[in-house]
């Protein structure tokens, strides 16, 4: 009697553990039809492979350099600088007068 | 070179630059100051004049790896003249030469902006292109107007009588063409870029030109003479003996005696040299290494004196002698035809070449006893080199290879 129980207690773990499984899949299953339809194996592969370490710094010149972070300019957007600074005849007018240097150096440099 | 007229040292090219990548960028990101106003004096205030003199800020923001290697650049941190300096003095007037360093030498200092966008501050600084961003080097804007008066003279033959360098002269050659940017960038040159196995390894970077791994190198290009087998009998003999600039150089400049001051009248700083002059000179090789194994080598003497800096301290050199003040010279006015090819008797037996011990001044006798030559290589011994792989022994039983200096032993890296 006993050994009857033991065996039906043993067929009722399995029984769980597969309906535990069977359970799992199904969920996994539902997960997966959820994908857009852009999504591929191919790019879950790809991310999954996608290194997650920072990239070892440059050292060789030679090497393209990280696109620049800086801001750009706005060509909309006044830019004083620019106008002044290409008006060769509003720098001739606006030049400081030019200190004259007399070199006290002797021989050659 | 003539000075820039104020106007065109900051004319931007507003047709060209604006389209550049530098040119997407607002001038106040590197500049500051205030682009909403023409008003001259509110637009300026906080200008940043030369923003590369902080790289890391400006120039640094898209090309780390090359600001990354500012700090071994000797364009930056002038680490040659330190180097001397420290040798030739003791730590207590370190600091008296540090003023006196920041007074008179610093100037020498080049930053990102002085090579690739405007000319040196030392001449009076300027752009060059509208603010175009050089990748080049203007050889002649950027590159002889500080190393004008000894390399640019002479590398362009501006010297009456004495012709351009051969690499100049029917080359074309600009300094770029040798001097590339990872040297002048400061990236210290690898070992293994040439070497396996234990020679791999990597090299500190340079604390002096003469320093480290060789370059750029005459062998670079000219394979055939580092093999030795071009077929010429000169080449064969002194394959690692002799600098290439021993045989292929002509007369370059010296200079004495410069001494440092600030003006009463002016409070400006200002030198005054003794002297310049032209001359031709072999002597020992002072910097003799595995990538310099030469015996002999040009030399110049450099215008240091004892006094020198004596307006900041009394004997501030108090190891003057401690390195020679003529010097490991590379002249860049190379020919193929010298006074010294046109035969073995032209340098063998020949004192007017060689740095004798009359030659040098009698208070800087000690400080050239390293470099002073103070047996020439005598005519029979040219027989030697030309025909014998065993050197032949002398009268009193040395080899005569011994007796032409140290370089019996020394290795080269061809």
């Amino acid at each position: 009697m006993k050994q009857a129980k033991n065996q039906f207690g043993n067929l009722l773990s399995v029984a769980v553990l597969l309906l535990t499984l069977l359970a799992l899949v199904s969920f996994l299953a539902a997960c997966g039809s959820e994908e857009s339809p852009g999504d591929s194996g191919d790019a879950i592969a790809e991310a999954v492979l996608e290194p997650t370490a920072a990239p070892a710094t440059p050292t060789d010149e030679s090497t393209p350099a990280p696109e620049t972070v800086a801001e750009v300019v706005d060509p909309a957007e006044p830019d004083a600088c620019m106008d002044c600074h290409s008006d060769k005849d509003m720098l001739i007018d606006t030049a400081d007068p030019l200190e004259e240097v007399v070199s006290e150096n002797e021989g050659e440099g | 070179m003539a000075p820039l007229e104020p106007w065109e040292k900051v004319l931007v090219d507003s047709e060209l630059y604006p389209d550049t990548v530098h040119g997407q960028i607002p001038c106040v990101d590197c500049h500051d100051g205030d682009s909403t106003t023409s008003e001259k004096a509110v637009a300026h205030e906080g200008l940043i004049a030369n923003p590369s003199n902080d790289p890391e800020r400006t120039c640094g923001e898209c090309h780390p790896d090359v600001v990354a290697m500012n700090e071994f650049n000797l364009h930056t941190n002038l680490a040659g003249y330190h180097k001397v300096l420290d040798a030739r003095s003791v730590p207590e007037d370190h600091e008296a030469l540090q003023t006196m360093f920041g007074n008179h030498c610093n100037d020498c200092h080049s930053s990102c902006g002085e090579c690739h966008v405007s000319q040196p501050n030392l001449v009076g600084g300027g752009l060059i292109d509208g603010h175009m961003f050089n990748e080049t080097p203007s050889m002649t804007r950027n590159c002889t107007a500080c190393h004008g008066s000894r390399v640019g003279n002479e590398y362009l033959g501006k010297h009456e009588d004495l012709m351009a360098d051969v690499h100049f002269r029917q080359g074309r050659m600009n300094c770029v063409d040798c001097h590339t940017g990872h040297e002048m960038h400061g990236q210290p040159s690898q070992c293994e870029d040439c070497h396996e196995g234990p020679e791999a390894s990597s090299v500190p970077p340079a604390d002096h030109r003469y320093s480290g791994v060789q370059t750029p190198r005459c062998e670079t290009c000219h394979v055939n003479v580092a093999l030795g087998n071009d077929g010429i009998e000169m080449h064969e003999a002194h394959s690692g003996d002799l600098s290439c600039q021993v045989c292929h150089s002509i007369e370059y400049t010296s200079c004495d005696g410069c001494h440092v001051a600030i003006s009463e009248t002016t409070g400006n700083p200002f030198y005054a040299t003794d002297g310049s002059y032209l001359n031709f000179v072999i002597g020992k090789n002072p910097l003799k290494s595995y990538d310099r194994p030469y015996d002999y080598v040009t030399l110049r003497h450099v215008p240091v004196a004892h006094d020198s800096f004596a307006y900041y301290g009394d004997d501030l050199l108090k190891n003057f002698d401690a390195l020679p003040t003529w010097v490991y010279t590379t002249p860049h006015n190379i020919q193929r035809v010298t006074p010294q090819t046109e035969s073995c008797e032209a340098c063998h037996e020949n004192a007017d070449l060689f740095l004798t011990a009359d030659k040098v001044a009698p208070e800087e006798l000690a400080a050239n006893l390293p470099v002073i030559v103070d047996r020439l290589p005598l005519a029979e011994e040219l027989i030697s080199d030309l025909t014998s792989e065993v050197p032949p022994v002398t009268d009193d039983g040395a080899s005569s290879e011994s007796t032409t200096g140290e370089g019996s032993e020394a290795q080269t890296d061809n």
